[in-house]
């Protein structure tokens, strides 16, 4: 199962924080560092939950690096749930 | 010719017939008034306009009258259309200019779509522009006021008027409302001020108006580059306390603020992320209004990009 960042989305970054303007609902969402890091992951293209938590596993504090699936999980939830990302449409080779 | 250097007679002539054209900048208005009193009263307060023909486009024609029937009797109450339409409720007859104040705002408020619209104090010095957003009661409009009145000049009390594609601001130039305990503030603060009269029994309680300075209303075709995004709250037991705020907060507020963000979409979260990202955000509580002069004269020097100031611009969509 991978995920993808939705259509047309507007992001504009500040310092570390962004907002991001989704086209369908017209809103604006304040995204934390983390959740814009995720965010902009998927706007590249899409990815697997694994590939996310290996992303924010070399990005967090050694500490916290047990908790990057976690993380992940909750994040994609998160953004789901907004409305931001959204399930990708399996390749031909994840078909067959 | 300035409005000042025309009697009343000729002034209410001209507003019960064709109608008084005014240009604010970013919008223009025609008004219309057969009330002998609020001739006086524009007289004053829009003294540092020009007569401008009422034929032509605008973005609103507003008709203050005095309304008929029963009414006309009993509690007599005054009435303003907007483009023929009465989208608001009558007023007290006496209080026919605050009518025509924030009848005029709303007019403009959910007819000008061309630009994104927030509800805030602006200001520019050098070219360079302060915002400052706030819901009621903050003293957004007494700090406003008296920012023009030490060498700031005024864009607007109530609009500020961000152009779709640049950020850029434009000027709606319009009569500051002051209100209850602000009038004699600003009063105390600068007595050579030009206030029109105090109307007491408005649902704001006492509102008065203070007249926009000749050389404002001259410059209101020009442009203004953001430099800050100012919070105000006013608090007496405050002095002058400056916050930085995050660009990101300062967009959230900014866009609760605005009259029409959710109807331009795309276009107003581009123009208002341009807009903050040029800017300097920061949250002010002030008791002090010398102060609070001072700290954002101060903190809109820090801000400059450059060594000099970025040159007021002629607002090449301007009608002129």
């Amino acid at each position: 199962m991978r995920f993808a960042a939705v259509d047309h989305l507007r992001v504009h970054a500040f310092e570390d924080e962004a907002v991001v303007f989704d086209p369908l609902s017209w809103d604006a969402h304040l995204l934390n560092p983390a959740a814009i890091a995720v965010l902009e992951l998927l706007l590249e293209a899409p990815r697997a939950e694994d590939e996310i938590a290996a992303f924010l596993r070399e990005a967090l504090q050694p500490e916290e690096q047990p908790q990057a699936s976690a993380h992940a999980q909750r994040l994609i939830t998160e953004l789901q749930a907004l409305g931001l990302v959204r399930l990708s449409e399996p390749t031909a080779s994840e078909n067959r | 010719m300035r409005i000042a250097d025309t009697s009343v007679e000729s002034l209410l002539q001209r507003l019960s017939s064709d109608g008084l054209g005014i240009d604010f900048g970013a919008a223009r208005a025609r008004v219309r008034t057969a009330l002998p009193a609020v001739a006086g009263m524009i007289r004053t307060l829009y003294s540092g306009y020009t007569t401008e023909d009422a034929g032509g486009m605008f973005d609103v024609t507003v008709e203050l009258r005095r309304v008929r029937g029963v009414r006309a009797f009993i509690r007599p109450q005054c009435e303003l259309l907007c483009d023929g339409v009465r989208e608001i409720e009558p007023f007290p007859l006496d209080t026919p200019l605050p009518l025509l104040e924030w009848g005029t705002n709303y007019a403009i408020a959910t007819r000008l779509f061309c630009y994104l619209l927030l509800h805030a104090g602006v200001v520019e010095r050098g070219g360079r522009a302060i915002v400052m957003p706030a819901m009621p009661g903050s003293g957004k409009s007494t700090l406003t006021a008296a920012l023009t009145l030490r060498g700031f000049r005024l864009l607007s009390d109530e609009f500020g008027v961000v152009r779709l594609g640049d950020a850029r601001l434009l000027r709606m130039l319009r009569p500051l409302a002051l209100k209850n305990e602000s009038i004699d503030v600003i009063e105390r603060f600068e007595p050579s001020a030009v206030i029109g009269p105090r109307f007491p029994k408005t649902h704001k309680g006492t509102v008065a108006h203070l007249a926009p300075q000749a050389s404002h209303v001259d410059a209101r075709h020009e442009v203004a580059h953001p430099a800050l995004v100012v919070f105000p709250r006013f608090d007496p037991a405050a002095g002058v306390e400056l916050e930085p705020v995050k660009r990101t907060r300062a967009f959230a507020r900014l866009a609760v603020n605005s009259f029409n963000y959710h109807a331009l979409g795309p276009d107003a979260f581009d123009a208002l992320g341009q807009l903050v990202d040029e800017s300097s955000c920061w949250q002010l509580r002030y008791g002090d209004l010398d102060g609070a002069i001072k700290a954002i004269g101060e903190l809109l020097d820090e801000t400059r990009r450059t060594g000099d100031a970025v040159p007021a611009a002629r607002d090449p969509q301007a009608v002129a």
